[in-house]
């Protein structure tokens, strides 16, 4: 008796009920710990072994679990909220109030749905970041990247139809922004271009994603089926192929001796999703979730702007059309980010982050990761800029979608008018040929028969001739019009009648004004002088920049092939002509290159 | 399986609506006068503009922060009393803070040969805004 | 290391927990239903209800929580004297009870709201606004549409409307119909969204909400629109006027009675059965033409350009004639001899008024048209109003009998003697 105390534990660890419930003991021997994980519905997904490397925080930092947690915090703090809120018109935007004011913990409880659907959004695109630098999207994982992809759009989508439920100013005008971006879609947009002949308002992409022609009761019924149950439902699943693939394809990272994943990853995990806790705890007792003045469909708030995350697009609005900078973008971007895997030939850089060092890209020191430089320092191109255009969204417009400063205060009296000019069409067909021109490589047999033909030198000298002849061509296709061109707005809408004159005269082309005051001071004779020649610098300087990348177009093209260089090049050509159009509206003064309005279609 | 898929998306489109109509008839053509007509302005808040080859039809809220501006025959110009906002017989911005022309709502002639305005379709692009369902042909005769 | 973290993060966790639950038990208003329950004798207390209480009056859409911390206000048994466990003074809440009214239809501020700022409206994105002091007679007028039988208990709403029709607002500004098309319809002023008034906001100083526009524009109109100067303006842009609204120089109490009136125009639409309409007003008998005509001078509010009587003097940028509205007091020396053209001035109104500068643009203010508005019979005494205006000028001195006239030079020198009274 006295050798054996009696322990309840001990006890009702040997009823039959436990052991019906828990088949394993709670020993810390290697069976139990397979065990643990094995017989575990919700651990077995897990290896039961794996390699100590690959648990290393600094890997993956966790963001593609804490993805997932934070989609389980969403799921249950959404089904809490869905006790309270009724999804109609007349009695959302209450119920929100009522969450706030009488329901107890209420207002946490909102907030923190609200900050880990943002928190969400952002370790999303930064775990898209994290398995692109670490390769983990290369053969055989491909499939699994292309799964990641629909589920950051489904995200994004989440994102979007719940921020309509509050029923506020906010939510209202935000979602209208992007409807509008439907409704300008080319072909099936009712305001889009080359709209075909039996969409009209009634049937158009709009009117099937808000269920109406205008945001009302019917589109908040469907936001609501749509945010609570049928995407979670299909991201779920997707959720499952994604998991799996993962085990199925084995981890990315096989390196170094293997551990037990119980504890040692649980553990890591476990510990991950106590820290997150923490986070959205405190952020959201901090912090409350933005809820504006009632859904008025007659007065719009001065500036209406999308949720964050589409803002970058909104601010894209400037340069582009809608059907531009809403539809055509984020298709590509989505395709173009599908496709990488398959493009993406280069077999290193799997299961490691790339080592960076400094380079000299002709005189210009870059810093350029070692294995992959062309890989990574386009896709963080396009990561930053996407960033940076949230950033601008976000903090440097205001009313009417003016510039101000961060922080500056925004002011509704400001009378600024900017004078946008287009370019007639022939010249800006012009300037968009040449520029997508500038990716054509020449291929090898091209220079062989060069060589052949004209001596070594020649395919050097061709390529030169060829770029600097596009630079040229792109050069004078700007300047000829800006110098040379009607307004076709005279009489009505300027009081000019040449293109130099109104954008000379503006305050928001620099580059024409200083062209329209060198030739008002000096005359036309010197100040053509000066400029004639300027244009030209201007064309070398462009086709110098293609001369530099030759070298690394054609490589790329021998080893990609064409389908897959065509592919390639042309999105890395649209990203980077992206920039191109924001420099040329913010130093030319320049709206459209082509325009046909008859079609809606206007670049 | 395709066919379920198709199925279920031409279910989602519905085929009535719970929404205010925003068109209303406007008389007949012939007895618009030349210019601009404040005859719905007050009850519709719109302004009906006859030119000699057809109609179009203003919607009567200044772009800039939401305010009925008013017509001025012999300055030609549409004023707006908040801030001063002027716009030309086009619906252009010629003076003061508006950021964007006046809006234009669709207009069409109805069964019975009245002028059908609605509201609910606007537009307001130079190029855009002159044709399709915005200009009704209608020659003087 | 790992376990350490773990118990901490746990511990964090639970704490914070902790924190949320006990914030949530301690709210400010709980705070406020303590103090004043232990004012209470049990068996009052018994009858009490504490927690969240509210009214739910369905006719109006209404969901009132304003009885959570003004306990008392419909029990002046257990009132206090201080707020917030006041009674509600008067008999208001025997003829509205709260059941069927609630509060905020008479009160504004934000019934569903349980904090105290929020509650009272002072919060941003909330734009009924709490109406202090003599400010809630405005909500009156939602359901009393025969505002003299309330005017013991309304005096500023009823001062407020006579003042809109005495300083003659109705001349630019239209109210259900009636008035002009000069300035803006002011039938829905009460309920305007901030969102359309953030240009005036940034030149007024906080409280940014309705009834501190109201007062900032009835006091000073031009401090909200003070216009644009050229040189302030991008190139080839026209100047901006101040606002033609003139200053109409009213006292303080003025502008609190037009305050309330102009914020009991709002756009609520309550039920028919809480509603009662305003008999129609008799049609008044008029001594004479001159008398009739100086009621319908009134009544279409031409006073607010041509001044009280007619005298003019207010500002109207740019216009010839030094800038002014012209005074109506020399009517009869320029239309004295055509009264139909003086008419037809009425009548067809007069735009745009000719520039004192033609490079500048046209002035704000014009003579509107009048014809489908004021009738003909109304239109012949209004005329025979304004020709009677001269007699209020200034005589000119009497001349002397001719006879006496034999045309000495000492004579002559003496004549535009005498002064005018």
């Amino acid at each position: 008796m006295a050798d054996e105390k009696f322990s309840v534990k001990q006890y009702v660890k040997k009823t039959k009920l436990w052991k019906s419930i828990f088949r394993h003991d709670f020993m810390d021997t290697p069976r139990t710990r397979l065990q643990r994980v094995f017989g575990n519905v919700f651990l077995h997904l897990h290896p039961v072994r794996t390699s100590k490397d690959a648990i290393r925080v600094t890997y993956t930092w966790g963001l593609g679990g804490l993805s997932f947690f934070l989609f389980l915090i969403l799921t249950v703090t959404g089904i809490l909220l869905m006790f309270y809120y009724r999804p109609a018109s007349i009695l959302a935007y209450q119920d929100i109030k009522d969450l706030s004011f009488a329901v107890t913990l209420g207002q946490l409880l909102r907030n923190m749905h609200r900050w880990s659907a943002h928190l969400m959004v952002v370790v999303v695109i930064l775990h898209m970041v994290r398995v692109f630098l670490t390769g983990a999207y290369k053969p055989p994982r491909e499939y699994n990247w292309v799964v990641g992809v629909l589920l950051l759009v489904m995200t994004l989508f989440l994102s979007y139809t719940g921020y309509l439920l509050p029923w506020d100013q906010l939510a209202l005008w935000a979602v209208t922004v992007g409807a509008q971006m439907a409704a300008n879609s080319p072909l099936l947009g009712n305001e889009g271009p080359f709209r075909l002949p039996f969409i009209t308002p009634f049937n158009d992409a709009r009117f099937g994603l808000i269920g109406g022609t205008v945001i009302n009761d019917a589109t908040l019924i469907r936001f609501y089926v749509l945010h609570c149950i049928a995407v979670p439902f299909i991201f779920c699943v997707f959720v499952c192929v994604h998991l799996w693939r993962v085990r199925k394809d084995s981890f990315s990272k096989q390196t170094g001796e293997k551990v037990d994943v119980w504890p040692h990853l649980v553990s890591r995990e476990f510990l991950g999703t106590l820290l997150t806790m923490v986070i959205l705890f405190v952020w959201s007792m901090v912090m409350n979730a933005p809820l504006e003045g009632q859904a008025n469909l007659n007065v719009t708030p001065n500036p209406s702007k999308a949720p964050w995350y589409f803002l970058g697009l909104q601010e894209l609005l400037v340069y582009f059309d809608p059907w531009i900078a809403g539809v055509v973008l984020p298709t590509l971007i989505i395709i173009g980010l599908m496709a990488i895997p398959y493009v993406d030939i280069n077999p290193k850089g799997v299961g490691y982050w790339p080592k960076m060092k400094w380079k000299r890209l002709g005189w210009l020191p870059v810093w350029v990761p070692e294995e992959r430089p062309f890989a990574v320092t386009v896709f963080m191109l396009g990561v930053i800029m996407w960033f940076v255009l949230i950033f601008i969204g976000t903090y440097c417009r205001g009313p009417n979608w003016e510039w101000y400063m961060p922080g500056e205060p925004w002011s509704y009296r400001r009378l600024t008018k900017l004078t946008l000019k287009n370019i007639p069409n022939l010249w800006g067909s012009l300037i968009l040929v040449s520029y997508f021109l500038f990716g054509s490589p020449i291929p090898k047999k091209v220079k062989e028969w060069l060589s052949t033909k004209m001596g070594s030198k020649a395919p050097a000298l061709v390529s030169a001739a060829l770029h600097i002849g596009l630079g040229m061509v792109m050069a004078v296709a700007l300047f000829v019009p800006l110098l040379t061109a009607a307004d076709a707005d005279f009489p009505m809408r300027s009081r000019y009648t040449t293109l130099f004159e109104a954008l000379g005269r503006s305050i928001n082309s620099p580059v024409v004004s200083w062209m329209y005051h060198l030739v008002q001071q000096f005359g036309p004779a010197v100040g053509y002088a000066i400029i004639i020649p300027m244009v030209g610098l201007i064309g070398l300087c462009l086709g110098g920049v293609g001369i530099v990348f030759a070298k690394f177009k054609d490589r790329l093209y021998e080893a990609l092939g064409p389908i897959k260089y065509a592919m390639v090049i042309a999105l890395l050509l649209m990203m980077t002509g992206v920039l191109g159009k924001i420099v040329l509206r913010l130093l030319f003064g320049v709206k459209y290159l082509i325009s046909l309005p008859v079609f809606n279609f206007n670049i | 399986m395709g066919g379920w898929l198709l199925s279920n998306l031409r279910y989602l489109f519905p085929n009535v609506l719970y929404e205010p109509t925003l068109s209303f008839k406007a008389g007949k053509p012939e007895d618009y006068p030349l210019g601009i007509s404040e005859k719905w302005k007050k009850t519709q808040r719109v302004w009906i503009v006859r030119k000699a080859d057809g109609f179009y039809c203003f919607w009567a809220r200044c772009t800039h922060l939401g305010c009925t501006p008013n017509w001025f025959d012999a300055e030609n110009r549409f004023k707006c009393p908040c801030h001063g906002s002027n716009f030309n017989k086009d619906g252009d911005v010629i003076a003061g803070p508006a950021p964007k022309p006046l809006w234009r709502c669709a207009i069409k002639r109805a069964d019975d040969g009245q002028l059908l305005i609605d509201k609910a379709r606007l537009e307001n692009r130079p190029g855009q805004r002159e044709q399709g369902d915005f200009f009704l042909t209608f020659k003087s005769a | 290391m790992r376990r350490l973290l773990f118990v901490f993060f746990t511990a964090l966790l639970a704490a914070l927990f902790v924190v949320a639950m006990w914030q949530d038990t301690n709210r400010e208003w709980t705070g406020y239903q303590r103090r004043f329950f232990k004012t209470l004798a049990s068996d009052e207390r018994r009858n009490v209800p504490g927690g969240i209480r509210q009214v739910i009056v369905k006719d109006l859409n209404r969901v009132d929580r304003c009885t959570t911390c003004h306990v008392a206000i419909d029990k002046p048994q257990l009132a206090l004297a201080e707020e917030p466990f006041k009674a509600h003074p008067g008999k208001y809440l025997e003829w509205h009870p709260v059941e069927k009214f609630g509060c905020t239809v008479c009160h504004g501020g934000q019934g569903l709201a349980t904090e105290v700022k929020a509650a009272h409206g002072d919060v941003p994105h909330w734009e009924e606004p709490l109406l202090r002091g003599s400010l809630v007679q405005a909500s009156c007028r939602q359901c009393h549409g025969d505002l003299k039988a309330i005017e013991t208990y309304a005096p500023t709403l009823v001062q407020g409307r006579q003042l809109f029709k005495a300083k003659g607002c109705y001349g630019c500004h239209a109210i259900k119909d009636f008035g002009q098309t000069v300035s803006q319809d002011l039938t829905e002023i009460g309920s305007k969204s901030y969102l359309l008034m953030e240009a005036d906001f940034e030149m007024m100083e906080e409280p940014h909400h309705r009834i501190h526009w109201l007062m900032t524009k009835l006091r000073n109109p031009r401090t909200l629109n003070p216009g644009v100067r050229p040189e302030a303006l991008p190139p080839g842009e026209e100047e901006v006027y101040p606002s033609a609204m003139p200053h109409f120089g009213l006292s303080p109490d003025d502008v609190d009675a037009l305050t309330v009136y102009l914020l009991s125009l709002t756009a609520s639409d309550l039920p028919a059965s809480y509603v009662t309409h305003e008999p129609p007003e008799p049609t008044p008998v008029y001594a004479s033409s001159v008398e009739r005509g100086k009621a319908v001078f009134e009544k279409y509010g031409c006073a607010a350009c041509h001044g009280l009587g007619g005298v003019g003097g207010r500002r109207n940028w740019n216009a010839g004639l030094g800038s002014e509205v012209p005074s109506l007091m020399y009517v009869k020396a320029y239309y004295g001899n055509d009264v139909e053209r003086l008419k037809d001035l009425i009548r067809h109104g007069r735009q745009p008024v000719p520039r004192a500068d033609a490079t500048r643009p046209v002035p704000g203010l014009y003579m509107p048209t009048w014809k489908d508005r004021i009738s003909e019979d109304d239109l012949d005494a209004l005329v025979a109003y304004l020709l009677s205006l001269s007699d209020k000028l200034p005589q000119p001195p009497a001349a002397p009998a001719p006879a006496s006239a034999s045309a000495t030079p000492s004579d002559q020198s003496t004549t535009p003697a005498a002064s005018s009274p």
